[in-house]
């Protein structure tokens, strides 16, 4: 019995973390209408910074945490709502963009964490609150740092409170719905959405400092503390706070209850990751599972339209060149090298796969890498003969078998995946890596001593470089069969407007589903070479999180060019090979830069281009259009030629 | 009058639609017969688009049921409607802004039958039935969109974005085409053209379901018509002789064009 309401108890205090995280996201939701990806590393970062001062400079602990939480986190957030996020509100970019702009902030302050104070993890987090237990009469222990987290959370629903019933709340949630339309009523957009942000990077900062005393500091654990956050959220549908709380509080107990579960084997394995993954599992039974969730979300949420460019510049003459080139010069490398380059085709692969569903089809798919560790590891399985009731199958067959399969299960989770919109969609997406990674690649029963085969036939590093490229070969000509003809218009009409392409007979849920389960397949394909060009399966570098930082590079370089992809994925493993972190940095950077790239570097490149060689061919296309249009070839009077000068 | 029975093309029979707690079309009949040109009318949020969404199948029918060409479609999703023979056009026009105005006309041509995935993985762009290019020449000559076969159709204006959301409905070779406000957005000149398009398309046996604010054109191209109020059938009937009630004009509160008012 004790021990039912001590282990109630320390569950009570997980629950009240996520509660606070929780709230903290739907405040910044609510008052931003951005899904900030970045909540949790704002909230390593301030962890980090207040850690910093106050073990190793020696501040007072208290003095740290104000420093931090008062100055820190409300600069950091106005920096990013002016620099970040101004210039993807001002041309009206989707909500997918500022996902991935979140995902840049994201990438840029954990890349920071890393770069200035290591990956190791901290156990010395300095806690706000003394290491204390109230004694509540028997044995029944409960910690001091779960009262004042109970008491934080009351606080958050009171900013709930104002943000819903006063008139600055009024404000901020009349700029999130339409920023022109609140201007035009003389509201300063502007200035109450720096406040919003501002007051949302303090809350993450807040929450940031409460946790990392309870869990350990390190920049990537306590970042997944952010699935719990995600879970609580999408239980409350990103409207109600009092089901955040009142879910993070029971899943809390829930999953600290389960520890008491022991059992043997696979199913052993299982319930003890349930023990402290039940929030993740809440989250996908949620996405999968209940219906009507969009009712909250705005109509646009989630439209990948702006991130369309097909058809807006000519295509050049010699486009397959450059990529061609990157791709083949690595054949003349020497065998290290070469051995090195061996990633870019299966990044390429990987790549692809997140063009063909996002790009081309216009879903939010953040778990690509979810089914790139699931096709390393069966691929190596099956080789092995480890997997249960096969016996040992040749490597190259193993490979077909684990992609087959793995776009077999991208059609099983992919049907009701798809259900979901945008944001939902990509947080159900992200929450199937997240399951694949916690309760598979983490686990020892499944990943414990494997060993990755060599390929029969393609041992050496140059045929297996071919074997690479001809996979990547195929992949391309799938997806661009998904950019064209009858395909590909599908998509294209489903991603411009579904409510029209229904109305075509298109049967968009089976597209969509068809999409999302070959580029489960791809992936599968890209992470199985991945893993053995690396010679090993490393769980680490099928995270998540990694999955996110892939997403963000895609969109980086072009989210609907195969060939932006590409060269992007030989960009990345060049720079992994100079120094560890620089590629997650450079992607980061060029992630928060979003707002001004639209369309993706490659793109931004080649208009920047079009528009400084030729302003001939740019007229004589201009010219073109006119003459179809039947518009006769404009004529400027002196005003209006000074018009047109001071928009050039 | 000769006693010759119409079997409509479209039909509903007492069909709810609930938004939310609100009952937005409350047991509606309606019969669109193939060759003649029905209109429903009513005031602001009479239902008629509700009525519309439902009939399209993008929303569900609370009960009732609605038949096409004697089959029931009532719980059939909007694409296999579609297919079956019922297009339609948006109140906010719909095209898909980054397709040329020929590929938007292509999508709509080329579901008449269900999407052959594998089909159309491994052959690519020969996947298109032979007949699907012909339909789509035809109705762009048809619409006189062939100057601006290659142009995207964001760019277009609204007159010709409406033409070609009408041409892309009738790429899908339907029997019902339902047109949503067609005629918002045009000039009178434009205006006059679409009401020969129409006449043409039901001389030729179309079914067609107008939703039009605009009595006049109403009153010069349509045979029958619905009045909507609450959701409710206030009145059908032959439209002359119910445009000939003024009670029932003036209820419907709809405009009438310049040209009428000239």
């Amino acid at each position: 019995m004790t021990v039912t309401l001590n282990l109630a108890l320390a569950g009570l205090g997980i629950g009240a973390v996520a509660a606070l995280a929780g709230l903290g996201l739907l405040v910044t939701y609510r008052a931003t209408g951005v899904f900030n990806v970045a909540f949790g590393a704002i909230a390593v970062f301030a962890a980090y910074v207040n850690w910093a001062l106050a073990v190793r400079n020696h501040w007072p602990v208290g003095f740290a945490a104000l420093f931090t939480i008062g100055l820190l986190c409300p600069v950091l957030g106005f920096v990013l709502d002016r620099f970040v996020f101004r210039s993807l509100r001002l041309r009206n970019a989707g909500p997918a963009e500022s996902i991935v702009a979140s995902l840049g902030v994201f990438v840029l302050l954990i890349g920071g964490v890393t770069i200035l104070w290591g990956r190791q993890t901290r156990l010395d987090a300095p806690s706000l609150v003394p290491r204390r237990t109230l004694r509540l009469g028997g044995d029944v222990v409960v910690r001091l740092d779960v009262v004042v987290d109970v008491a934080i959370v009351l606080i958050l629903l009171l900013a709930l409170l104002v943000l819903e019933r006063t008139r600055v709340g009024m404000l901020a949630r009349a700029v999130v719905e339409n920023r022109a339309l609140a201007e035009l009523t003389g509201v300063r957009a502007d200035r109450v959405s720096s406040l919003a942000w501002a007051l949302g990077a303090t809350l993450a900062g807040l929450a940031g400092i409460l946790i990392a005393p309870l869990v350990r500091l390190d920049p990537f654990g306590l970042t997944l503390a952010v699935l719990e956050t995600m879970a609580v959220v999408v239980i409350a549908r990103l409207t109600r706070p009092l089901w955040v709380v009142g879910s993070a509080l029971a899943l809390g107990v829930a999953q600290s209850e389960v520890t008491r579960l022991h059992l043997p084997g696979a199913l052993g394995a299982v319930v003890s990751a349930l023990g402290t993954n039940l929030f993740v599992v809440a989250l996908i039974a949620v996405l999968l599972i209940v219906r009507r969730l969009e009712d909250a979300q705005r109509p646009d949420a989630g439209s990948t339209v702006g991130l369309a460019t097909r058809g807006d510049l000519p295509t050049p003459r010699y486009w397959w060149l450059p990529a061609t080139t990157v791709l083949a010069v690595p054949l003349l490398f020497s065998r290290e090298s070469l051995v090195t380059a061996q990633r870019v085709p299966a990044l390429a692969i990987i790549f692809v796969s997140i063009v063909l569903v996002t790009g081309y089809a216009g879903q939010l798919s953040l778990g690509q890498a979810g089914f790139a560790g699931l096709g390393a590891l069966i691929t190596a399985k099956l080789a092995n003969g480890s997997m249960p009731f096969a016996g040992q199958i040749p490597s190259l067959v193993a490979l077909v078998l684990a992609v087959v399969s793995a776009a077999l299960l991208g059609f099983v989770i992919g049907w009701p995946a798809i259900r979901r919109r945008g944001l939902f969609l990509a947080l159900a997406t992200f929450a199937i890596a997240a399951v694949a990674s916690k309760f598979v690649f983490d686990q020892p029963y499944f990943t414990n001593g494997i060993s990755v085969p060599t390929l029969t036939g393609f041992r050496s590093a140059r045929m297996f470089y071919l074997l690479e490229l001809m996979c990547l070969g195929i992949a391309l000509l799938a997806v661009q069969n998904h950019h064209r003809g009858r395909l590909g218009r599908s998509l294209q009409a489903v991603r411009d407007d579904e409510r029209g392409a229904l109305a075509c007979g298109v049967n968009v849920r089976r597209l969509r589903v068809w999409t999302f389960a070959v580029s489960s397949g791809l992936a599968a394909l890209g992470g199985a070479l991945l893993s053995v060009s690396d010679r090993s399966f490393d769980a680490t570098a099928f995270d998540p999180i990694i999955g996110l930082i892939w997403f963000a590079a895609v969109v980086v370089f072009g989210i609907d060019s195969a060939t932006s992809a590409l060269l992007g994925a030989a960009l990345i493993v060049f720079l992994d090979s100079v120094h560890s972190d620089i590629s997650s940095i450079v992607i980061g950077v060029a992630a928060v830069t979003v707002g001004f790239l639209p369309g993706g570097l490659l793109y931004t490149v080649r208009r920047v281009a079009v528009r400084l060689t030729n302003n001939v061919v740019g007229a004589e296309f201009a010219g073109r259009r006119a003459a179809v249009a039947g518009e006769p070839s404009l004529r400027l009077s002196p005003a209006g030629r000074e018009i047109a000068r001071r928009l050039r | 009058m000769t006693a010759s029975i119409v079997v409509p093309a479209l039909s509903a029979r007492s069909v709810s639609v609930r938004l939310g707690d609100a009952l937005i079309v409350d047991s509606v009949d309606l019969d669109v017969p193939s060759g003649q040109i029905t209109a429903l009318v009513g005031p602001n949020g009479a239902g008629k688009s509700t009525l519309f969404d439902c009939l399209s199948g993008a929303l569900p029918a609370e009960s009732g049921s609605i038949r096409l060409d004697g089959r029931d479609v009532t719980r059939s999703s909007p694409d296999q409607r579609s297919r079956l023979g019922i297009a339609r056009t948006f109140q906010h026009v719909s095209v898909f802004p980054t397709l040329t105005v020929e590929e938007n006309l292509r999508v709509g041509a080329e579901h008449r039958e269900n999407l052959q995935l594998l089909r159309a993985l491994f052959r690519g762009r020969r996947a298109d039935e032979p007949r699907t290019p012909e339909i789509v020449e035809s109705v762009m000559q048809r619409l006189g969109l062939l100057g601006l076969r290659h142009e995207r159709a964001q760019g277009l204006e609204t007159s010709t974005m409406r033409l070609v959301e009408i041409g892309r409905a009738l790429c899908t070779r339907p029997k019902v085409l339902m047109l949503d406000e067609p005629a918002s957005g045009l000039d009178d000149a434009e205006s006059d053209r679409l009401r020969a398009l129409l006449l043409e398309l039901a001389s030729e046996g179309l079914a067609i379901l107008l939703v039009e604010h605009d009595l006049t054109l109403v009153g010069e191209v349509a045979q029958h018509l619905c009045a909507l109020d609450h959701g409710q059938v206030l009145a059908s009937g032959r439209s002359a002789e119910l445009l000939a009630l003024p009670d029932l004009v003036s209820l419907i509160g709809g405009t009438r064009s310049r040209r009428a008012a000239r």
